[in-house]
């Protein structure tokens, strides 16, 4: 067997590298199989060296392996090639794990190879594996929680309707008056259940991205608004790639939360967008009473108002809902903190096909 | 044709009491004097449709999350009974999950109404079950029809 790359300083060196390290010829033959990948196979260098680079892979990688390589030779297209990817190894004992592969081309003597960087991601994979289990608990929990919760309130709720039916006239002024606080508490927990069962299951009912016109959905969310009349808004003519039902739900609650907080019964709403590196910078202006520098985390937080809630009636989880979303798909979303003629909420967007046209 | 509206009973599957009153206030409320039968939950339903205790014609009010054997699991049974599988069942739940609706309308139920969207006493709910079998002919009682 013919040697391409006997030389020991190379080799020495290749031995030392922490991610395994293996070199095929054009028909896939492997010519150079270092310590790291003797380690993460099980199989010695002389095992296979002279042999199919395929046999390191299950079915149906091997068939698609051989595919690939042929498919390059007549082709020049890259599956793989600079690229780099996730593929399943097969081990000696015949076990398969997760594995990150790159593979980059080299030419020696007019011959042409190709160098396999590999590096074992099975914990990686695992943690993956448990963080999503860990997120479904949760969002589980969430929304049993407040369907289990939901029942007895709306419970209590009949039953003081059915006190005040029932026994109005021989019922003192005050209870009657406390009826009414019961009341309001009541629908006041069953909003925030609803808002907590939205939050817990909101990533079930974003969309991928499509060409959405924002001026439309952001006067339309903002006819969605209580008390919105005297609410005056300005957006861009601009048609942009997002996911509508996302930019649905930020809208609404950021447009909700300037009607609902403003400290006057009219003011102005500003909405600006342009394309950036990888997506959008979006951003929501108001002329409401501003939100303090030290609130800037806080108000992105489940269940924080900074009022009494018997004074401006709210969940605490609208911002909370715009975060979650945001974070979806990679986001970032921030209180403008050098805005101080209202609030100014900041966001970037990303999306990988960010048009961008006005009209 | 008579339609011997009055004879159908409403068997009511529900674990909560005050659902279950409200539907006896709504009832009363809109002077519909039909027979009204209760089970608490799936398990007890099914033991009252096997012992042939309910008077037919009948319409089912039927919850979702109840111990024992839920809604779900207690459609399912009936549909894959051939006794019981052309029972009309309306669902009564305060889920409103869309999960929960599929599941529900592929069992064949012939409504699905949530508590939150309903008036507190449900008489949305039971003026349209009273209309339901003003007009509408019944598994069983189609001979006394004819």
């Amino acid at each position: 067997m013919k040697k391409a790359f006997d030389i020991p300083e190379l080799e020495i060196i290749m031995d030392t590298v922490l991610d395994g390290f293996i070199i095929i010829d054009d028909m896939g033959v492997i010519q150079s199989f270092n310590q790291s990948a003797v380690k993460a196979f099980g199989y010695q260098a002389e095992e296979v060296i002279g042999k199919n680079v395929s046999m390191l892979m299950p079915e149906p990688y091997r068939v698609e392996h051989d595919q690939y390589l042929a498919n390059y030779k007549d082709t020049g297209l890259k599956k793989i090639i600079g690229i780099g990817r996730e593929i399943i190894a097969q081990r000696k004992d015949g076990s398969c794990y997760p594995m990150e592969l790159a593979v980059n081309e080299m030419q020696l003597d007019g011959q042409r190879y190709f160098v396999g960087t590999i590096r074992d991601i099975s914990e990686r994979e695992n943690l993956i594996k448990e963080l999503k289990r860990s997120n479904e608990d949760l969002e589980q929990f969430a929304y049993v929680a407040s369907h289990d919760l939901k029942s007895p309130l709306n419970g209590i709720k009949k039953l003081v309707s059915w006190i005040e039916k029932d026994h109005a006239e021989n019922l003192p002024q005050e209870a009657i008056e406390h009826f009414g606080m019961i009341k309001n508490r009541a629908d006041r927990m069953t909003k925030l259940l609803n808002d907590l069962l939205e939050y817990a299951r909101v990533n079930t009912k974003l969309s991928d991205s499509e060409t959405v016109d924002l001026h439309k959905l952001c006067h339309h969310t903002l006819s969605l608004v209580k008390n919105n009349d005297a609410f005056e808004l300005s957006v861009p003519q601009a048609h942009i790639n997002l996911s509508r039902t996302g930019l649905q739900i930020v809208m609404l609650n950021l447009i909700s939360n300037v009607i609902k907080h403003h400290h006057q019964s009219h003011g102005i709403i500003e909405v600006d967008i342009s394309p950036c590196t990888g997506g959008y910078n979006l951003s929501v202006t108001d002329d409401g009473p501003g939100i303090p520098e030290q609130y800037k985390d806080r108000i992105f937080e489940m269940f924080q108002t900074l009022k009494s809630r018997d004074q401006v009636e709210g969940s605490g989880m609208g911002l909370a809902m715009v975060k979650k979303v945001i974070a979806f798909y990679g986001g970032k979303v921030s209180l403008d903190i050098t805005y101080t003629s209202g609030c100014r909420v900041q966001i970037f967007w990303p999306s990988k096909n960010n048009t961008f046209s006005m009209g | 044709m008579t339609t011997h509206a009055n004879q159908v009973t409403l068997f009511v599957v529900e674990d909560d009491d005050v659902d279950y009153i409200a539907i006896q206030r709504s009832l009363q409320h809109l002077k519909i004097a039909n027979p009204l039968v209760r089970a608490t939950d799936g398990q007890e339903a099914l033991e009252m449709l096997q012992s042939k205790s309910i008077q037919h014609p009948f319409i089912m009010l039927l919850d979702l999350q109840m111990p024992r054997m839920t809604g779900l699991e207690l459609l399912s049974t009936i549909r894959n009974n051939s006794d019981f599988k052309d029972t009309i069942v309306f669902i009564l739940t305060t889920s409103d999950d869309e999960s929960d609706i599929v599941a529900s309308y592929q069992h064949n139920v012939a409504g699905y109404f949530v508590k939150d969207e309903v008036d507190k006493e449900f008489f949305d709910v039971i003026s349209l079950l009273d209309g339901y079998w003003q007009i509408v002919h019944l598994p069983g009682n189609s001979e006394s029809n004819q």
